[in-house]
C-alpha cells in the first residue's frame, strides 16, 4: 500500500497538459467533437478513503482556446441519482462532480469551484483571498452541459452505465489571479477534480491524491499541477498533426480557397483530378503522408520534378497542409455537418438501410456491416456509394443465382469463390458451402442490389444527415481509445 | 465404401440450440473439448484403423502473423471457427475457404483457444478482456461485454462455454497477482448473469485460507475451459496456480480455491463442492487441466466420476455429485513431492521439496506432469488417455512485490533440471485404478504438446511438439499412421462431417490443416 501511495505522488508531479481544441466544441454533453478525441485524458481517480464497492472511474479531458477552459466528464456510474435543481443548492448530495480551481499555483488558497450534479444543478464558490465574499459566486459565462441535464429528477434505473458533463468556462473569470490571460504556453495552473454523492456505492474520488484520513475535497495543498500547452494535441492515429493551425472547419475552408487559387493549374479542382500532377485527395496512395512532409514540398518544391516552390506566407502554407489533409481523411476524422439522431433515424426508417446493412449489432446481412464504415472510407466516398453504382459489386457481396446439380435454387450473395468452391449467403440468412462439382448453372445477378440515388430518394437535408450518422460509424477507435487510456 | 453413420446434410441448419448442443451431432464438433463431458470421443468412423493409411491432407488454412495456435476450431454446420487472439475466421470446412473474418484492434495477449457457438452467434474472449458475440454467418458484432478491465493486466484466452441461455467466460491471468473468477452471460444480450470469485472474500467461507491480506492477489484464474453435467446442472472448472507462484511464505494457509476443482450451480454460479488438489501451491501448477465426466462402475456400484489428470503428477478419480476422492494416483515416474495421498486425497508432502534461494529440485517441473494438452476417454476400450510429461526442474523463490496494472508477481521461477532430459507420452490409464495400460512415447518431444482425439474407428490422434499427427491404436498404442505438419502442433485435434464425409483437422503452428481420406 505504501507503494502505492509514494507512486501516486510521484505521478502527480507530472503536470496534466492542457491542449488548445483543435476543433470547435459544441456543448452537449457528447464529447463526440474531433477535439476531445484527440485530447489525452487525465489520470485514473484515486479512492483513497475506499473501504468497499466498486471503484467507478471518472474519465476527464480538458482543452482550451482564447476564451475558454474546456472540461469533459466522462463518468462511469452504474446507479445515477439527482434531485437537488436549486441554484447552489447541495449538489454533493446527489451524483456530482466537481473542479476545483487555482489559476496561481503559488497561492492555490485562492481557488474556484464548480459542482455540478447529474441533471445540471450547478454550485459555484469563490474561496479567494480567505474567503471573505459571499457564500457563493456568480462566475460569467459558464456554459454547461449533463447528460440528464434539465431533467426534475434522475432516479436510478437498471440501464445506467455512465453520464457525461461537458463543461465552457471563460477564462477572463480567473484574470485576477492567473499569470496571463488568455494563458501563454507553458503556464501553470493547479487543480482538483473530484467526484462524490448518489444513493448506491457513493464513493469518494478525486484526480490528485489527497492525503487527508478523511474525505477533505477543500485541501488546496493537495491540487495537481495542469500545464496550458499552445499546440493542438498530438492526433493518435493517422496523420502526425504537427499544423500547428490544426485542422478546424475554418482552417480547411480557409486552405480550400489558396488552394484552388495556386495548385488546380497542374493537381485539379479541389484536389479530385490532376492534369499534370497528382489529384491530391483521390484514392490513392501518397509519398507525403505528413503534415510536415506536405508543408515541405509547398515551401520547398520537389526536387526533379515539376512542383516548385510556392511562397506563400507560413500560415497559409499551413492552412493548405489542412486542406490537403482533409481530403484524404476517414469520414471519422472529417467534420461532416448534419444531425446524427435525424441520420440515425433515416438509417432505420425511411432509407431502409437498416434492411441490408447492420450496425452495432442491428440490421440485416445482406449487405456489409456498417459498424465501422467511417474509421476507413472517406466522407466523399461515404456520399459517392449512396449516389454512384460502382464498376464492380462489393467483394463478398455480389449478387449470384446458382442452380446445384440436385436442382435446387439459391439465390444470394457469393461471399467467396474459387474454381473448386464457393460459398453463399441466401436471403433468410442461411449459408451454401458448395463444391464447383455440385453446382450446375450460375448466373450474377445484373441489376443493381443497392439504389444509389439516395440523393434523389432523401431531401438534401436529410442526405446530409444520413451521411452525417455514417461519418459517426467508427466503432474499432472506441475499442482502441479505451485500449490507449494513458495513465503517464 | 463403409456404411456412414453421417447425415447428408442438404443446406445447412440455422443455428444450435442448446437442445443440438446437448445431442451434437457427430457431424459438428460444438465445444472445446467435443461434448459436455469433455471425452473427446467422436461416434464418426469413416475413417477408422483399416482405412487409416489413406488419410491425407485435404486443405491447410495459413492464419496470417499467427504463431504457434492454440486454438481449438469449432464445426457449425459445416462452418469451421478457428481463432487466435482478437481474431475470429469462419471457414468452409470442407475446403478451408474463408467466408469471414472479425478482428478486433487490441492488444494481443496470450493465445486463443477458440470459440464457443449458440443459437445464431459465435463467442471468444479477447485479448482486452472482452466477452464478444458475433453474427455466425456475417461475423457481425452483435454485442460486447467487459469481462475485466484490461488496464489491471486482465485478459481472456479460454474459450466459452455455451449451456442453456448462457455463455461461462473464464479469465487470466493469476502469474500476475490477479483474482481470479467464473462469469455467466446471458447469450442474447451480453448482460453478466453471475460471477464466481474464485478467491474467497472476508466473510466468505475459505478465506480464512489466506493469512493477511494475502487473498487480495491471491490469483486462482480460469484460463482453460471445463466441462459440464446437464442432468446435475453442474459446471465443472479447474482454478488456477495460487500467486505469488514460488513464493508461499506470504501466503500461509491452504488458498482455497486454487488447485481445485469446483462444481458451481449453473443456474446461480453458487459453489456446490470443490476439491483441492495441491494446498497451499508452491510449484506453479494450476488445476486448470480439462475435467473428463464419465460413468463407470467402482466397487461394485455405478458412479458418476470426474477424472483429472493434474499438473501435480497425480491422477485423481472424484465423485462429481458431491467432491469425494475416490482415488489417486501418480501417472508419472518422476514425482518427488510427496510421498502419497491420504485417504482423503490429501497430498503427503515430502519435506523441503520447496522452491529455494538456491533451488531445489522438483518433479514434476512446474510444466507440470500433464498441462493445457486435453485428455480422451474411449467409452469402448474404457480406457482413459492423457498426454503425459515426465521431467524435474530447479525451483527458486525470491521475495516479490505485486503491482497494479499486470505486472508478474511470481517470486521467481524453475528452469529444466540438468539430470534427466524431458521427455513427452501419451500414456493409457483404467479410469478408476489409474493403472497404466501402455504408452507411446514420442521420441524428441519435451513438452508442451498437443492433446488427444479418440474416434469410433477405433483411432486415438495425438500430435507432438515435433510436428507429427499421429494416430494411435487405443487398445495399444502403436502407432498406425502419421503425418507432418511441419510446425509444432500445440491444439488439439477434433474431427467433424460434411456431406458424408469425415474430417480429422488440428491447428499446426500457425495453420489449421484438415485431413479426409484419399478418394
Amino acid at each position: 500500500m505504501m507503494f502505492v501511495l509514494a507512486a501516486s505522488a510521484a505521478f502527480a508531479q507530472q503536470p496534466y497538459e492542457i491542449y488548445r481544441a483543435s476543433s470547435p466544441v459544441t456543448i452537449d454533453a457528447k464529447l463526440d467533437e474531433p477535439a476531445w478525441r484527440d485530447a489525452p485524458r487525465a489520470g485514473n481517480f484515486h479512492f483513497n478513503w475506499h473501504t468497499s464497492g466498486d471503484k467507478e472511474q471518472t474519465i476527464v479531458r480538458m482543452l482550451w482556446d482564447d476564451e475558454n477552459l474546456y472540461v469533459g466528464y466522462h463518468v462511469q456510474d452504474k446507479h445515477i441519482s439527482a434531485y437537488e435543481t436549486r441554484r447552489h443548492g447541495p449538489v454533493s448530495k446527489d451524483d456530482c462532480v466537481e473542479l476545483f480551481l487555482a489559476p496561481n499555483p503559488n497561492k492555490v488558497t485562492n481557488y474556484y469551484t464548480f459542482e455540478i450534479n447529474a441533471i445540471g444543478t450547478m454550485l459555484n464558490r469563490n474561496r479567494a483571498d480567505w474567503w471573505t465574499g459571499p457564500p457563493t459566486w456568480e462566475p460569467e459565462g459558464v456554459r454547461y452541459r449533463t447528460t440528464f441535464q434539465g431533467q426534475p429528477k434522475k432516479d436510478e434505473s437498471p440501464e445506467d452505465t455512465h453520464w457525461i458533463v461537458e463543461v465552457a468556462i471563460p477564462l477572463k473569470n480567473f484574470a485576477r489571479d492567473a499569470a496571463h490571460m488568455p494563458p501563454q504556453d507553458g503556464d501553470l495552473w493547479r487543480l482538483n477534480l473530484n467526484r462524490l454523492g448518489g444513493r448506491t456505492n457513493p464513493q469518494f474520488s478525486s484526480w490528485s491524491l489527497i492525503p487527508t484520513e478523511k474525505p477533505a475535497f477543500h485541501t488546496p495543498s493537495a491540487f495537481g499541477p495542469v500545464r496550458f500547452v499552445n499546440r493542438f494535441p498530438p492526433q493518435r492515429r493517422g496523420t502526425a498533426g504537427e499544423n500547428p493551425l490544426g485542422r478546424t472547419a475554418e482552417v480547411v475552408a480557409a486552405g480550400r480557397v489558396l488552394y484552388n487559387r495556386s495548385c488546380t493549374m497542374c493537381h485539379g479542382l479541389d484536389g479530385a483530378a490532376g492534369d499534370r500532377a497528382p489529384a491530391l485527395g483521390a484514392q490513392r496512395r501518397y509519398l507525403r503522408r505528413r503534415d510536415a512532409d506536405i508543408f515541405d514540398s509547398i515551401k520547398s518544391g520537389i526536387p526533379g520534378t515539376a512542383m516548385p516552390a510556392i511562397p506563400l506566407p507560413v500560415n497559409d502554407t499551413w492552412k493548405m497542409v489542412a486542406y490537403i489533409q482533409s481530403l484524404r481523411a476517414t469520414a471519422a476524422d472529417d467534420f461532416v455537418e448534419g444531425d446524427t439522431a435525424a441520420g440515425a433515424a433515416l438509417f432505420a426508417g425511411k432509407g431502409q438501410c437498416a434492411r441490408c446493412h447492420m450496425i452495432r449489432g442491428k440490421g440485416g446481412s445482406t449487405g456489409p456491416d456498417l459498424s465501422d464504415i467511417a474509421a476507413s472510407r472517406t466522407a466523399a466516398s461515404l456520399r459517392e456509394a449512396l449516389t454512384k453504382q460502382p464498376a464492380h459489386p462489393t467483394r463478398g457481396f455480389q449478387p449470384v443465382r446458382v442452380v446445384t446439380t440436385d436442382g435446387a435454387t439459391i439465390q444470394g450473395m457469393l461471399k467467396n469463390e474459387h474454381n473448386f468452391s464457393l460459398q453463399i449467403l441466401d436471403s433468410s440468412g442461411r449459408l451454401h458451402l458448395l463444391a464447383r462439382d455440385e453446382v450446375r448453372e450460375m448466373e450474377f445477378r445484373k441489376d443493381p442490389v443497392m439504389p444509389r440515388d439516395f440523393d434523389k430518394r432523401l431531401t438534401k437535408d436529410e442526405f446530409r444527415d444520413l451521411v452525417a450518422f455514417l461519418a459517426k460509424q467508427a466503432r474499432s477507435r472506441e475499442t482502441v481509445d479505451e485500449d490507449e487510456e494513458d495513465l503517464h | 465404401m463403409i456404411a456412414l453413420l453421417l447425415f447428408l446434410a442438404g443446406a445447412p441448419a440455422l443455428g444450435q440450440s442448446y437442445k443440438q448442443l446437448l445431442e451434437a451431432n457427430p457431424e459438428n464438433w460444438l465445444h472445446y473439448n467435443g461434448q459436455y463431458h469433455s471425452q473427446r470421443h467422436s461416434p464418426l468412423k469413416q475413417i477408422h484403423r483399416g482405412n487409416v493409411k489413406d488419410l491425407v491432407p485435404k486443405w491447410i488454412y495459413h492464419m496470417p502473423n499467427a504463431s504457434v495456435l492454440q486454438s481449438v476450431p469449432l464445426v457449425a454446420d459445416g462452418v469451421m471457427y478457428v481463432t487466435q487472439t482478437n481474431e475470429v475466421h469462419a471457414l468452409d470446412s470442407r475446403s478451408g475457404r474463408v467466408i469471414w473474418v472479425y478482428r478486433r484492434q487490441a492488444r494481443v495477449r496470450g493465445p486463443n483457444r477458440g470459440v464457443a457457438v449458440y443459437g445464431n452467434k459465435v463467442y471468444f474472449g479477447t485479448g482486452d478482456a472482452y466477452l464478444v458475440a458475433l453474427d455466425r454467418v456475417t461475423g457481425s458484432v452483435v454485442w460486447e461485454s467487459k469481462i475485466a478491465d484490461a488496464k489491471d493486466g486482465y485478459w481472456s484466452p479460454a474459450a466459452p462455454m455455451a449451456i442453456n441461455g448462457k455463455i461461462i467466460a473464464g479469465i487470466a491471468p493469476g502469474d500476475h497477482g490477479l483474482n481470479g473468477f467464473l462469469d455467466a452471460y446471458d447469450a442474447e444480450t451480453g448482460k453478466r448473469l453471475w460471477r464466481w470469485h474464485s478467491i474467497p472474500r472476508p466473510g466468505e467461507p475459505g478465506n480464512e485460507t489466506w493469512s493477511g491480506d494475502s487473498w487480495k492477489t491471491g490469483g486462482g484464474n480460469t484460463w482453460l475451459t471445463g466441462s459440464y453435467d446437464p442432468e446435475l446442472n453442474l459446471l465443472y472448472w479447474g482454478v488456477g496456480n495460487p500467486a505469488p507462484d514460488f513464493d508461499g511464505d506470504v501466503r500461509e494457509g491452504d488458498n482455497l480455491y486454487t488447485e481445485s476443482v469446483v462444481a458451481l450451480d449453473a443456474d446461480t454460479g453458487k459453489l456446490k463442492w470443490y476439491f483441492q488438489f495441491t494446498p497451499h501451491d508452491v510449484h506453479d501448477w494450476d488445476a486448470v487441466e480439462i475435467p473428463v465426466l464419465i460413468d463407470a462402475e467402482v466397487a461394485g456400484t455405478k458412479r458418476k466420476l470426474l477424472l483429472q489428470a493434474n499438473r501435480n503428477g497425480f491422477y485423481y478419480v472424484l465423485d462429481r455429485t458431491n467432491g469425494k476422492f475416490l482415488h489417486g494416483s501418480p501417472f508419472v515416474t518422476l514425482l518427488n513431492w510427496a510421498s502419497g495421498l491420504t485417504p482423503e486425497g490429501r497430498p503427503v508432502r515430502v519435506k523441503g521439496v520447496v522452491p529455494s534461494l538456491q533451488g531445489t529440485k522438483t518433479c514434476p517441473a512446474t510444466s507440470g506432469a500433464t498441462n493445457w494438452m486435453s485428455p480422451a476417454y474411449n467409452p469402448e476400450t474404457k480406457l482413459f488417455y492423457v498426454v503425459a510429461q515426465e521431467g524435474c526442474g530447479i525451483n527458486t523463490k525470491s521475495r516479490d512485490t505485486f503491482r497494479p496494472g499486470g505486472f508478474p508477481y511470481m517470486a521467481t521461477g524453475y528452469i529444466e533440471s540438468p539430470e534427466e532430459p524431458w521427455q513427452m507420452y501419451v500414456r493409457a490409464l483404467e479410469p478408476v485404478t489409474g493403472k497404466k495400460v501402455w504408452e507411446y512415447r514420442q521420441v524428441n518431444s519435451r513438452r508442451y504438446g498437443a492433446g488427444l482425439l479418440s474416434t469410433a474407428g477405433g483411432l486415438l490422434f495425438s500430435g507432438d511438439d515435433q510436428g507429427f499427427l499421429t494416430a494411435l491404436d487405443p487398445a495399444s498404442g502403436k502407432p498406425l499412421w502419421h503425418f507432418n505438419t511441419g510446425q509444432q502442433i500445440k491444439g488439439q485435434p477434433i474431427t467433424y462431417g460434411f456431406k458424408g464425409q469425415q474430417y480429422v483437422a488440428v491447428a499446426a503452428g500457425s495453420n489449421v490443416v484438415s485431413f479426409g481420406l484419399h478418394e
